[in-house]
């Protein structure tokens, strides 16, 4: 029973303790929002107190007019109505709630630096702890915070975790990358200093800003007044003199174009501001100890700072310099991987180029040497207009080959021309083209006839073999009679039923036995007849929903083979019949003349051979130079046929031509016979 | 907001506290209770944002219908959130006219400091706080809310030995319960609750706050 009444009372004396804290702390509220205190006796009571009651210490004064920091007793005014503050300058916003109740950003730091002092325990355990050791953020920090940042809009931060991803991504493919796009890989790197310098910047002028902006508002009046206020507002200016030439210098590098190792610079600008807020501290701490300064201990330190400040400019600008030297170290190092890139790729185009001349035999040397002139003018040029200009160049190579090619089929041609005034000049270039032309296994005469030999079919021999007469029965000819008949038989049904063409597909089942019969436009008796059955059939299997068993008979299974007329705008045939005729009719009319042919006397000729020609799809590409000698081997044949033509070969000025232009492929006359013999055989 | 919004939002909320008031028993003349919007206006004025009327302006001071010396006053306070300052001064006047019980209608809030100053008071001088958007209707006139009938001590007695009850026996009600809050219950009384029934007619029941 006395032990349970002790025990009661135990607990009863540590309930009241609690009480008795709470209480005590509540009072100290109290104390706490009337006016200003000084800062020991705000660190005692820091000790007392939980960090809950402090904030309502700066709620209790804030709603009486009163900055929320109790060692400042300056008066609210013009307090903002607006929750959030956005700034321009630093494209952020931020919730001033939290600000609304202090004078100003120092005070709404020195309070949260204060409220993060206060011990979390509960007040009751105190007693038994050791006192927290709280300290109290001196008077003169310069720059404060307007509020806490709201969440979501960190637009820089988001960037700078994907320039960190790129980052990584380039430690893990280092070679890929080197070798590949060293331009990009730069510009993402100036990139990115351009935005750290970017925001540095920005953040000075932050700073700058809620300075003034403090100033104008009267608000920083701080705690000690006379002296320190003086001393105060010039170390901040000072500062700013710090601050503004470490951004100079960065923007400066920056502007000389080498981007690299700026944060560096940004990282030393740091340090040195932190330098100089530690002298301040510990000035300050001085005269906290001193507490009534006389003149000439204030003017000491005074003259300290800003021996202090001298010295770190100094230091800065040193950080400086050494930085730009690194950088053009570095630049230069940058400069030649460069163009050891600029020579991978230049050689490597020069493969290219190289095998695309071997293709056509033609070894220019004006392609080369261009090639070659690039490289010491790629070295003059600066990074990004270089890359641009290979590029551009790489892109730009293919078309001289091409008028390279063109040029010599022009040559040709006027070889062509020309022999026939038979100019030895040309002659002569003519025949210096074409030995180079001539380094290849087989003789161009011997490929071409194997190409052609590829074309002929039955119907050309039997079109050749004919007789000069009949030309056009034979082009129509087909080897077998019953074919023959049947297409006939087509053709004249085509003509009756032009005009309709459903009509057609009806009536090609039954070709064999109303091939005579002209079919009318209008449907018989029968037919209707026939169709309405079948509906019906239709109908009954709808409704009985099975097949009948009764299927309608295909009445007119011919046995004959159905001959369909090709439709020519998609017959592949006909397509490239076309397409060898057109380059024919290009070529044919340069060599008649030596041949003294007129175009009259022979296009239907060709003509008739070329129908009876079978073509594939990758036998009919030629090069215009081929071209010629596909349309003297096309005369040749037709020579075979037609005697005319045969006897304008042997004739004098032909003769002499085409020595000419054989010579140039190191060919005579007589293996144009051989082949051609050969194709026929 | 504009004057007129705020106009109407104060004419709402006195005549809210005049029905309270009344319903605690508190002499509130027929002409308060039924004071319209015009009258309001005609009576404070119309341009709250130029402090016409002013909240302090609103004050309220109700002698009880049974006992004149009993008096509670109504206190609007001008600042959105109310602290230990603003308190303070109103138990100096309470203090200086000897008046035990006091209505603070806050327009956002009060600090917690402030809360505990009530709570430290609380024996001797008994101050409520309401906020303003609680009193913009008045809960009691709603559908879902049955008839609360406040018992007065004797009641009370009798009830217990009707029954053969003890307190502890009855079913219980909160202090903080908006009903309980409006009529201003301490711990220890009993309510009567009278609510419709289907089946009995009525259905009473008595609730001890605690």
């Amino acid at each position: 029973m006395t032990k349970n009444m002790e025990n009661l009372k135990k607990f009863e004396t540590t309930v009241r303790s609690r009480v008795e804290c709470e209480e005590r702390a509540f009072h100290i509220v109290n104390n706490l929002i009337d006016g200003k205190v000084d800062g020991p006796y705000l660190i005692k009571c820091g000790q007392m107190i939980s960090r809950e009651h402090y904030t309502d210490v700066v709620e209790e004064r804030a709603i009486s007019y009163l900055c929320g920091y109790p060692l400042c007793d300056n008066a609210l005014t013009n307090i903002p109505k607006k929750q959030y503050h956005i700034s321009t300058s630093t494209n952020k916003v931020y919730d001033i709630s939290e600000r609304k109740n202090f004078c100003s950003n120092q005070c709404l730091k020195a309070s949260k630096h204060f409220c993060n002092q206060i011990p979390e325990s509960p007040l009751w355990t105190r007693a038994k702890e050791a006192p927290a050791d709280i300290k109290l953020l001196p008077h003169t920090e310069i720059s404060g915070m307007v509020g806490n940042e709201v969440v979501g809009t960190l637009p820089q931060k988001l960037l700078e975790k994907e320039i960190k991803k790129l980052e990584e991504l380039e430690i893990r493919s280092p070679s890929v990358k080197k070798e590949r796009q060293p331009p990009e890989k730069k510009n993402i790197q100036t990139a990115t200093l351009y935005k750290t310098v970017h925001a540095t910047d920005k953040d000075v002028r932050n700073k700058h800003e809620e300075i003034v902006d403090s100033k104008l508002l009267k608000h920083n009046v701080n705690d000690f007044k006379d002296e320190k206020n003086e001393e105060s507002l010039e170390e901040s200016k000072s500062e700013e003199l710090v601050d503004r030439n470490a951004t100079k210098h960065s923007f400066t590098d920056f502007q000389e174009g080498k981007p690299t190792e700026l944060e560096g610079t940004v990282e030393c600008e740091a340090s040195v501001n932190k330098d100089i807020i530690s002298q301040n501290s510990n000035t300050d701490g001085q005269l906290e100890e001193v507490t009534i300064p006389n003149l000439k201990g204030h003017l000491k330190p005074k003259q300290d700072v800003s021996c202090v400040i001298y010295s770190s400019n100094v230091t800065v600008n040193l950080d400086c310099e050494n930085v730009n030297k690194d950088r053009r170290f570095d630049h230069g190092n940058e400069q030649t991987t460069k163009i050891d890139y600029l020579m991978k790729l230049l050689s490597k185009r020069k493969n290219v180029l190289s095998g695309m001349i071997d293709d056509i035999t033609v070894v220019s040397d004006g392609s080369s040497q261009p090639n070659g002139g690039i490289l010491p003018s790629t070295e003059n040029m600066n990074v990004i207009s270089s890359a641009e200009a290979t590029l551009e160049q790489t892109s730009d190579q293919p078309p001289p080959v091409k008028n390279l090619l063109q040029a010599n089929g022009n040559q040709v041609d006027l070889n062509q021309n020309s022999s026939k005034n038979s100019s030895a000049k040309a002659s002569h270039r003519n025949l210096k083209s074409s030995s180079k032309k001539k380094k290849l296994p087989k003789s161009p005469l011997e490929r071409l006839g194997d190409v052609i030999k590829t074309w002929i079919t039955p119907e050309t021999t039997a079109y050749i073999h004919s007789s000069t007469g009949s030309n056009s029965e034979n082009s129509m000819s087909f080897s077998d009679p019953r074919i023959q008949r049947g297409y006939a038989n087509l053709c004249q049904r085509l003509d009756s039923q032009q005009k309709d063409f459903e009509d057609l597909i009806d009536g090609t089942e039954d070709v064999a036995d109303k091939s005579g019969k002209s079919l009318k436009s209008t449907p018989d008796y029968a037919a209707l007849k026939k169709e309405s059955e079948e509906f019906q059939l239709k109908v009954m299997e709808f409704i009985t929903g099975r097949k009948p068993e009764t299927v309608q008979k295909e009445d007119s299974e011919d046995t004959d083979p159905v001959y369909i007329p090709t439709v020519d705008a998609f017959d592949q045939q006909q397509i490239r019949t076309k397409i060898v005729l057109d380059r024919l009719d290009k070529f044919l009319p340069d060599l008649l003349p030596p041949l003294r042919l007129s175009v009259q006397d022979v296009s239907s000729l060709v003509r008739e051979l070329v129908y009876t020609f079978r073509f594939e799809k990758d036998n009919i590409i030629f090069k215009p130079s081929e071209w010629i000698l596909v349309a003297i081997f096309i005369l040749k044949m037709l020579g075979k046929k037609n005697k005319s033509i045969a006897a304008s070969f042997a004739g004098d000025s032909a003769v002499r031509h085409f020595n000419i232009l054989f010579k140039g492929i190191g060919a005579t006359a007589a293996d144009l016979d051989v082949v051609t013999e050969d194709i026929l055989s | 907001m504009d004057d007129h919004h705020e106009t109407y939002k104060l004419w709402r909320i006195r005549k809210t506290v005049m029905q309270l008031c009344h319903d605690r028993g508190y002499l509130v003349t027929q002409e308060e209770l039924d004071q319209t919007l015009d009258g309001f206006k005609a009576q404070f004025g119309d341009k709250p944002s130029e402090r016409k009327p002013g909240r302090s302006d609103l004050i309220v001071l109700v002698a009880h219908n049974d006992d004149p010396t009993d008096q509670m006053f109504v206190f609007f306070p001008d600042e959105a959130k109310v602290g230990i300052k603003t308190i303070k001064t109103y138990c100096q006047r309470m203090q200086e006219e000897n008046i035990m019980r006091a209505i603070i209608v806050v327009q956002t809030g009060m600090t917690p400091s402030a809360k505990q100053a009530l709570v430290e008071m609380a024996p001797k001088y008994i101050l409520e706080q309401f906020i303003e958007s609680e009193l913009l209707i008045n809960i009691t006139e709603h559908m879902l809310v049955p008839e609360h009938k406040v018992m007065t001590p004797e009641e009370k007695v009798e009830l217990l030995n009707r029954y053969k009850l003890k307190e502890s026996q009855l079913p219980r009600i909160q202090q903080g319960d908006p009903v309980a809050r409006y009529f201003g219950l301490k711990r220890g009384q009993v309510v009567k609750i009278i609510r419709p029934s289907e089946t009995a007619g009525r259905y009473v029941s008595y609730r001890l706050v605690v």
